[in-house]
């Protein structure tokens, strides 16, 4: 037990970090909606030992509106760890870990970069349209800290050209056109606090995106859909009044009125197929220039965003898939932004970020640059889907333009389910055919017509008599080719077999004939089956003369064609003259 | 795996290469289906061939789903 105490007194002096702030150098751009803090901090290791972390305070404001916050040595572009502490008197405490320790009685500059939002609070709350805006911001003249400062200096940069109506004084301090400053101050102690108060002029429009809904649509035919919907309010101070075109169109102000007038979306430098649109429609006061390394978009919504106004549009493009997405195998993974340039010194209130992955996806898992709220999957079903595509969903609050980083998103996908989608477009129009294949099959007549029954088979008889007709003939023409190969061969045997061929192939044919008339006679009556049976007789005289051209073919001593084969063909081509008068007389 | 060792994706079909694509799968299937449609208007109920229109209807469904597919991507939809 006593151990166990003995080690917790142990680790409490080792938790403990002692540092000594040697200079603080505070600069506070509060010019637009964003209050961008960067803070030069000098700290020397008093402790005993070396030490690797050091702790910074905010006050309770500043943490209220935090958006982001980044630390690194100064000079050095890496980024140091930050973790939130357990808040001390009243102060949020950040642990910075510097990675490497300092020794005892060493020195270490280290850069804090914050970025505020929503702290400006407009006043007077209601202004006319001809009027202009003006915010006051409280801090402290005291740069906050967990430890004693030996000297500090904070510069607050306020509107360039803008008035400065009042600021608290802290001796030493002073205000100049553009800014004000406090300090140089010595020896204050830690956590010592000393509200001010700025108001000064700001008409920099304070417009916020209460929602951003950036939908990231992935398809593996090569494509990227990236379409975001967001509504934009005007947060600054409320048009007090009616609002005049006249006056507005007028005003000698112009772009410096606090109104929300046109702004430039930056976008990809591969974005195509670009829109821009709101709940009515395509919004034609837009314009698309084509940068060396972006695209941007000129925007001008329908009308000017004052104080209190708000609109609501989409905005989307589609992006090549080769730039923002990789594999390897079955292994895929999307590198693409979590959040993208709306406007300069955007405060975005809610972005929820959604990636449609393509059907069939499996294990996913994502890596994102800041913690973000990840909300459960959805299912999205869309073109040629049969359970729907996966939607992951991500939140964050709080976003200012410092968030527009990229992300990954890793998943496996089957190469072969490419071929899905094709297959269901096939199998829809493969059911189509087959209602067709399966209608034509039912009989819907209500009373049975025999006589076009009986015409109908007949059709078809008088088909199979044609076809019939044609083997005669194309028996004929091989046993002239026979005739011809034995001219040059003279083998016997093979004009035989040629011959009996012949002589088999045309009984056969004879008999399907004879077999068809019959039936020809029951469904077509006996006068189109007594013409019919002439088919029976009509290449007699071709018939009878193939012994006495074959006898001739035996004889004779030339290699080509005689004048006997010159008769039989004739004989032939008359036969087939004579089948297709019958069959047309049908 | 790690994404700096995986490979860009390079798309199974080039976008250059749809239209072509498109009008000639679906050339054939049109063709396909317009002498299925020839078939189905001349045969009776005693001439006809069950094997003869499967088949038929077979290739043209294939050739018509892969156009039609090529089709949506080429006019945008990417599915």
């Amino acid at each position: 037990m006593r151990l166990l105490i003995t080690l917790a007194l142990l680790g409490a002096v080792f938790a403990e970090d002692s540092w000594k702030a040697v200079n603080i150098d505070r600069t506070i751009d509060a010019t637009s909606q964003i209050v961008k803090i960067s803070t030069l901090y000098s700290f020397e290791n008093s402790g005993a030992g070396p030490q690797s972390k050091v702790s910074i305070a905010l006050t309770k404001e500043e943490t209220a509106g935090l958006a982001h916050i980044t630390a690194s040595i100064d000079g050095n572009k890496g980024k140091l760890k930050v973790v939130e502490k357990p808040s001390e008197q009243d102060f949020s405490i950040y642990e910075v870990d510097l990675r490497t320790p300092v020794a005892k009685g060493a020195k270490v500059s280290i850069r804090v970069n914050l970025r505020i939002t929503q702290v400006l609070e407009p006043l007077p709350a209601k202004i006319t349209q001809s009027e202009s805006q003006f915010v006051v911001f409280h801090t402290s003249a005291y740069v906050p800290s967990r430890y004693e400062v030996v000297t500090q200096k904070t510069t607050i940069r306020t509107t360039q050209g803008g008035k400065l109506l009042s600021a608290t004084t802290v001796s030493p301090s002073k205000q100049e056109t553009e800014r004000v400053v406090y300090g140089p101050y010595a020896n204050i102690p830690a956590f010592e606090k000393k509200p001010v108060k700025v108001h000064y002029e700001n008409n920099s429009p304070f417009v916020v995106a209460t929602i951003v809904e950036r939908y990231i649509e992935v398809s593996h035919w090569g494509n990227i859909a990236v379409e975001e919907y967001i509504e934009l309010v005007h947060k600054g101070a409320q048009l007090d009044g009616s609002f005049s075109r006249i006056d507005y169109q007028m005003d000698r102000r112009g772009r410096r009125q606090p109104a929300f007038q046109q702004f430039t979306t930056v976008l990809p430098a591969q974005a195509k197929d670009i829109y821009y649109r709101d709940e009515i429609g395509n919004i034609s006061t837009s314009a698309v220039r084509i940068r060396a390394d972006s695209v941007d978009v000129e925007i001008r919504p329908r009308f000017p965003l004052f104080g209190g106004w708000k609109t609501s549009y989409v905005i989307g493009y589609n992006l090549p898939s080769e730039e923002y997405l990789y594999n390897k195998g079955n292994q895929y993974a999307l590198k693409t932004k979590l959040f993208d340039h709306i406007f300069s010194d955007v405060v975005v209130e809610k972005l929820r970020t959604k990636v449609l992955l393509p059907e069939h996806v499996k294990r996913v898992k994502v890596a994102t640059p800041f913690v973000v709220d990840r909300r459960p999957d959805e299912l999205k079903p869309t073109y040629l889907d049969t359970t729907g595509r996966l939607v992951i969903v991500m939140e964050k609050n709080n976003v200012v333009p410092d968030h527009s980083q990229f992300f990954t998103v890793s998943y496996e996908f089957n190469y072969t389910d490419m071929l899905r989608e094709p297959l269901l477009a096939s199998a829809f129009f493969f059911s189509l055919f087959l209602v067709i294949i399966v209608y034509a099959r039912f009989d819907f007549t209500i009373s049975s017509d025999p006589a076009r029954d009986a015409e109908e088979r007949s059709q078809l008889h008088i088909g199979k008599l044609a076809q019939s007709v044609d083997s005669k003939q194309a028996a004929y023409d091989t046993l002239v080719e026979a005739a011809q190969q034995y001219k040059s061969t003279k083998n016997e045997t093979e004009l035989q077999d040629a011959r009996k061929t012949f002589n088999a192939t045309r009984t056969e044919e004879n008999a399907k004939l004879s077999e068809k008339i019959s039936a020809l006679k029951v469904d077509s009556g006996t006068a189109v089956a007594e013409r019919a049976s002439d088919l029976l007789k009509y290449d007699k005289t071709a018939f009878d003369a193939v012994d006495s051209y074959l006898r001739a073919v035996e004889k004779s001593t030339t290699k080509t064609a005689g004048p006997e084969e010159q008769q039989f063909v004739n004989k032939v081509k008359d036969a087939r003259n004579a089948a297709d008068k019958i069959l047309g007389s049908i | 795996m790690d994404i700096s060792k995986m490979d860009k994706y390079i798309a199974p079909v080039q976008f250059s290469s749809l239209p072509a694509l498109t009008i000639l799968l679906c050339g054939i299937g049109l063709f396909l289906l317009a002498s299925f449609t020839m078939l189905q208007v001349t045969s009776t109920k005693y001439n006809r061939n069950l094997v003869k229109e499967i088949l038929m209807a077979a290739t043209s469904s294939v050739f018509l789903g892969f156009g039609s597919v090529f089709l949506l991507l080429w006019v945008g939809i990417y599915v």
